[in-house]
């Protein structure tokens, strides 16, 4: 039985090489469908589906050579462990051509590692730049676009400000970090930040991911007293967290939180306490920025995606997806050939408005190279009875249009 | 005299299979996809066997093996980004670490058995899983990218992952037809009955213990190998456990075929099923289900029960 599985498999293609007759161009792509992390995957098929209509309207040539074009969609379950097989499994048996890493430093670090084990050309995108660029030493076939933690920090720091925690002001800042990749970046650079604006940090220290009992956390908030919560985590470790804060009877002047208070889903479940809650918006319908290469614009693209999904508004990380497969359009149709160092350079020569603005990898972290993309402070206010991102901060990027001002709500309970 | 001609048939077929596995990497016909599943299956081939003689033969059922696939390769990890050293040191300290920790958590659970057993070995794995989760040395949560310089490449890694299984399946055998092999299956029957003949219990315990431990982490160590990186809560996860019951559940306990068996399809099945995302859990499950309903032995149980029957019926 197993030789005979053995036998079988040698014909499930011949490793990273690619075909002498292979005329299509393979898209490998990791999305979090299932496991805490599926609010930020959803909308994966959609924008799949969007795509792929768009490639078999405006076929891709490469090399004088008209190609096929197929993206494989494998889910993570939110797993790093997961990431790097499926990305092992693109690679040796898809034989794919660039593989897109996306949703959070958690699933895209291990598929960032595999690709440059194989030296296959990576899309990497919203992840903060400095937790990628820490996992490893050299990179060779990465190209990430997102924010920095610096970006991240200082429109956190514009939305205290707003709620009237400025700098200098000593006003108590409450950390809330888990222990994996994305939340000890964070908290490092909070923790050195904070102090050099003369906040007063209050760290009850980073917990595992999927702790469930926060009572000591909590304890140590209502025991310091804190203005602001700040932090950022997936939807459990938030909601776990913050319903134990809230039952300790601590008062927050403000609440800003990153990763999981991007979605309408993840907020909702939040109930009362959500009114209010700050987090950084990366794209919005209301984004000024049209792709250049479907032509569609953020708010086209977002009512496309209400009239097909019920009336939803387009996931944030649902828009960087469309990006990323924007960009891997791109980067074939100006390839040289289908070798992978022509691909990789075409991928590293990107200079092209997107969806979510204007991609050109030009800065480097840590030997990682990267493209800086937009950055805004949001709150969700309640309007009637239903919860909407409304921008309150652009300072770090003033071409985006402000959609509200600050206002108080139930997360900002301290008079 | 039929059992001496079922072993040798036993050793034979072991034989073929290890010289059809080895033979085309020697001839360079083998993909690398096709390695790349073979790799998988020979590992979980290793850690199945390795369960089985706990559960299976000895009535040991561990629910926390992953405390050794967790503690070698966070070894290896250290082993050889913290240290440059070759992976090959990296293994040997896996091995090492995990046999020692094996004998330091054996003076409890020699002490156990049934269910205070199993939860103990969960709850030993869950509390080393979270104290490397806070642990700055091995980057706490965040984990580690496992640097090797050249990294093995999945041609470097399959003889490796070959030769572990073989020696791991060879090893079982060899120890199944010993009097210690005999005197487990007694054990795992009645402890006390096969106490009061001579079998001593407790030693038999402790040896089959330590074996596991050291076959199980070093399929552990080349899995983390394999995949780059290492978190806590993917070496030190129950999902290990789960994969590994599923594996000799369908295969068939209690057998040496079973987990080989239940490996091949364990691992086709996940690998076909990652093409329907969101779905891929829940059509395991309902496979794990209905096949312990229809084959409650397992797929070699069953196959050789039809066999054991057609030749009644002749």
């Amino acid at each position: 039985m197993l030789s005979a599985a053995m036998l079988g498999m040698t014909s499930c293609g011949s490793g990273s090489q690619r075909a002498e007759n292979d005329n299509v161009i393979k898209i490998g792509y990791i999305n979090p469908t299932t496991g805490s992390l599926a609010g930020n995957g959803e909308g994966c098929d959609w924008i799949v589906d969007r795509i792929n209509d768009y490639v078999k309207e405006n076929p891709i040539t490469v090399d004088g050579q008209m190609m096929d074009f197929e993206i494989i969609v494998y889910d993570s379950e939110s797993d790093a462990n997961k990431c790097s097989e499926l990305a092992q499994k693109l690679i040796e048996e898809d034989n794919v051509d660039l593989i897109v890493a996306i949703q959070t430093p958690n699933t895209v670090i291990p598929v960032v590692e595999v690709a440059e084990r194989y030296e296959v050309p990576c899309i990497a995108t919203q992840a903060p730049v400095d937790p990628v660029s820490a996992s490893r030493e050299t990179f060779n076939w990465t190209f990430l676009s997102f924010y920095t933690l610096d970006d991240v920090y200082e429109s956190q720091r514009a939305l205290w400000t707003a709620a009237g925690y400025a700098p200098g002001s000593g006003s108590r800042i409450g950390l809330l970090f888990a222990n994996d990749a994305d939340g000890t970046a964070w908290h490092e650079l909070f923790v050195r930040r904070l102090a050099e604006d003369g906040y007063t940090v209050v760290d009850p220290g980073q917990y595992p991911s999927g702790t469930t009992d926060f009572t000591n956390l909590a304890n140590t908030f209502k025991k310091e007293g804190i203005d602001v919560i700040a932090g950022t985590n997936i939807p459990p470790d938030f909601m776990n967290s913050y319903n134990a804060v809230i039952s300790a009877g601590v008062e927050a002047g403000a609440v800003t939180m990153g990763k999981c208070c991007l979605l309408e889903s993840d907020v909702n479940a939040l109930g009362d306490l959500a009114d209010g809650i700050m987090t950084q918006v990366w794209w919005a319908p209301t984004n000024p920025f049209t792709s250049s290469l479907t032509g569609v614009s953020s708010p086209d693209l977002d009512a496309a995606y209400a009239r097909d999904n019920g009336g939803r508004t387009m996931p944030q990380p649902a828009a960087y997806g469309y990006q990323a497969l924007e960009l891997a359009v791109h980067t074939f149709r100006t390839a040289k050939s289908m070798n992978k160092e022509d691909i990789r350079d075409a991928v590293a020569a990107l200079d092209t408005d997107t969806i979510i603005g204007h991609v050109k990898y030009d800065q480097k972290m840590n030997g990682l190279t990267f493209a800086r993309t937009v950055l805004c402070g949001g709150q969700w206010q309640r309007e009637d009875g239903e919860l909407k991102l409304r921008i309150i901060d652009n300072s770090l990027h003033t071409d985006i249009p402000l959609t509200g001002k600050y206002i108080e709500g139930n997360a900002t309970n301290k008079k | 005299m039929m059992k001496k001609i079922k072993g040798h048939i036993q050793e034979a077929v072991l034989l073929l299979l290890f010289i059809s596995c080895l033979l085309p990497w020697c001839m360079g016909i083998l993909s690398n996809n096709a390695m790349r599943y073979m790799i998988r299956i020979f590992l979980y081939i290793t850690i199945g066997e390795m369960w089985n003689l706990m559960s299976g033969y000895a009535g040991m059922t561990s629910l926390g093996q992953q405390a050794f696939i967790g503690l070698a390769g966070y070894s290896m990890a250290v082993a050889t980004t913290v240290y440059k050293l070759h992976y090959a040191v990296g293994l040997a300290a896996g091995a090492a670490v995990s046999l020692c920790t094996a004998a330091l958590l054996a003076l409890l659970l020699m002490r156990m058995k049934g269910m205070y057993f199993a939860i103990t070995t969960w709850v030993a794995a869950e509390a080393l899983g979270t104290f490397f989760t806070g642990w700055r040395y091995v980057n706490q949560g965040a984990g580690m990218n496992i640097t090797i310089v050249p990294y093995p490449r999945t041609g470097e890694l399959y003889p490796a992952a070959l030769i572990l299984c073989a020696v791991a399946l060879a090893s079982t055998i060899l120890l199944l037809r010993s009097s210690l092999g005999l005197g487990l299956t007694a054990m795992r029957d009645d402890a006390s009955a096969a106490a009061s003949l001579g079998v001593n219990v407790g030693r038999n315990k402790l040896i089959v213990y330590l074996i596991a431990a050291l076959f199980t982490s070093l399929a552990g160590a080349v899995f983390f190998i394999n995949k780059g990186t290492i978190y806590p809560d993917s070496g030190f996860s129950i999902s290990w456990t789960i994969s590994v019951v599923f594996i000799v559940i369908i295969g068939g306990i209690g057998t040496v075929e079973g987990p080989v068996v239940g490996s091949v399809v364990y691992v086709l099945l996940y690998e076909y099923l990652a093409h329907y995302p969101g779905w891929s859990n829940i059509i395991l499950g309902v496979f794990s289900i209905l096949v312990i309903l229809f084959m409650p032995k397992g797929i070699v149980g069953f196959v050789s029960g039809k066999q054991h029957r057609s030749l009644i019926i002749r």
